[in-house]
């Protein structure tokens, strides 16, 4: 199976501690998992602007992936996501990333995903809400989807036991 | 006058829904996205869900700076509203907890407020009570409003309704809300659930009906709660207290007898033959602690408040009445005056 991973593609400066959280809210960093979803998946419009989407194989079941990647929080107050993806390795497994144009808050750039079927639910809505293929940087090829495979194993970090895993994983250990 | 759906100051308005097609499809996207210094930036932010029996919710809410002026809402867009029927069909804003989450939201921040979704429990989760709404770790004045809960699993796993637990010295408020047939584990199937360390959270339940609830209606270890104009049919007890629990009753019903329009289609609303909830009620329009006027439906609650999320009013709709008047010929034809009642032809 395939799924798609909403990654924060810049650091976001941390609260200071005050009454309601006495250790400071820590806020998303570049490389935090936010969201999982099945491929293919129809993004919001602010979502593919926001955040960087990366495809991944997994054999695990979709519920208990989502879970997983979206809660177990241990430590509320400390810890926002438990789960990041390191750029540097990502950069490895997909040479042609441009990682300038993954941090310009002012592009839309999404070389994982193909860009027909990233802007279809868009296309004719019309008004405000209209999004083009023009307006989104799929790569070279943007009717190329690339995915990474289920077995790289440097690529997602357990912010909690601080070790590397496999997609697979992150619900086996 | 006051409605119970407050609105923050200067809203920045983000629009959802898990099909796609909007500005977010993910509860977690957005949520993480607007975490911000709101105070700073003198703005709420608002999400306006679509229609759709959405599949989201483990939805974390913490760490944006916010105040009683600037704050995050959760509600649903213009015309998507519910009907007052927790319907989970994907006609109104639902979100349904998945197979193996414990709740759709954890609300760990200040003056976060949820209006008019229907939550819909249906998960194995095996690690304590799977709920709708957790409003949690030291939340405070947070508002849930219009809000119905339903479950229509039978796992044999303990869930709640709508649950506050942990708030540090904080109030919560549930204004207008419904919670029905929780009913999957007799000992621990609640409506309305409070747990907190200790006595002085006070916890606000106003005009909420629970019913079909196999434990408890209303049910407090600790918090000190007020409940006001609250409904509590056919479930295993009423209004439970343990620890130093209590809950102060103003003008509620345990009787068992008000009549609802339709119980076998979850049509809560009072029915025109009830005289049990209707007119029975405290007018909270001048509430010292959380004042409105409306009701589940957003109609405006008349002098004589009923008990219940439903203020009583005559139900017409296409399947009760008919009032199509053969007005005049033309051509050699009838014609008809279709009349709108409550935007249904008829």
């Amino acid at each position: 199976m395939k799924y798609e991973l909403a990654i924060a593609v810049a650091d976001e400066q941390d609260t200071s501690p005050n009454d309601q959280y006495p250790n400071g809210a820590k806020r998303k960093k570049q490389g935090d998992i936010i969201s999982v979803r099945p491929h293919p998946w129809n993004w919001g419009r602010k979502e593919i602007d926001q955040y960087l989407i990366v495809i991944i194989n997994s054999d695990i079941d979709y519920e208990e992936l989502r879970v997983e990647l979206e809660t177990n929080r241990t430590n509320p107050e400390d810890i926002k996501n438990k789960y990041k993806i390191d750029f540097t390795e990502l950069k490895k497994l997909l040479p042609e990333l441009d990682m300038e144009k993954v941090e310009d808050k002012n592009k839309i750039y999404q070389p994982f995903k193909k860009a027909t079927q990233l802007v279809e639910k868009f296309d004719g809505i019309g008004a405000n809400h209209a999004l083009g293929t023009q307006f989104v940087d799929c790569g070279d090829d943007s009717e190329k989807e690339k995915d990474l495979p289920k077995t790289v194993s440097n690529l997602i970090y357990n912010k909690i036991d601080k070790n590397f895993k496999k997609i697979d994983e992150v619900i086996s250990g | 006058m006051a409605s119970s759906r407050k609105t923050g100051t200067s809203e920045n308005v983000s629009t959802y829904d898990s099909a796609g097609g909007k500005d977010y499809s993910a509860l977690t996207t957005w949520e993480q996205a607007t975490d911000n210094d709101l105070v700073t930036a003198t703005q709420s932010e608002v999400l306006e869900c679509y229609a759709g029996a959405h599949a989201d919710g483990n939805l974390y809410v913490t760490g944006a700076t916010i105040s009683s002026s600037y704050m995050r809402i959760i509600r649903p867009a213009s015309g998507e509203e519910h009907k007052g029927i927790p319907k989970t069909d994907g006609s109104c804003v639902e979100f349904h907890l998945s197979s193996t989450a414990q709740y759709i939201f954890a609300i760990v921040e200040n003056y976060f407020k949820v209006q008019d979704i229907v939550t819909k429990i249906n998960s194995s989760y095996n690690g304590g009570e799977s709920t709708t709404f957790n409003i949690w770790v030291n939340a405070g004045y947070v508002e849930v409003v219009g809000c119905m809960a339903i479950d229509s699993d039978s796992d044999n796993k303990p869930h709640v309704g709508h649950y506050t637990g942990d708030m540090g010295n904080n109030p919560a408020y549930w204004i207008n809300c419904m919670v029905m047939n929780i009913t999957s584990v007799t000992s621990t199937g609640t409506g309305f659930f409070t747990w907190a360390a200790d006595t002085d959270p006070d916890v606000y339940w106003y005009n909420c009906t629970a019913k079909d609830c196999a434990n408890a209606a209303f049910s407090s270890s600790n918090p000190q709660c007020l409940a006001k104009n609250c409904i509590s049919q056919d479930n295993g007890s009423d209004f439970v207290t343990d620890g130093g629990g209590a809950i102060t009753q103003t003008t509620c019903t345990s009787a068992d007898t008000v009549t609802f329009r339709n119980e076998g289609s979850d049509d809560l609303h009072l029915a025109n033959t009830d005289t049990t909830a209707n007119g029975q009620g405290t007018d909270l329009s001048g509430d010292a602690i959380f004042a409105f006027d409306d009701d589940i439906d957003f109609k405006v609650r008349t002098t004589d408040w009923d008990i219940g999320f439903d203020q009583y009013s005559p139900h017409l709709d296409a399947n009760s009445i008919n009032l199509r008047t053969t007005a005049a010929k033309k051509n050699g034809t009838d014609t008809e005056n279709i009349k709108k009642i409550n935007g249904n032809n008829v």
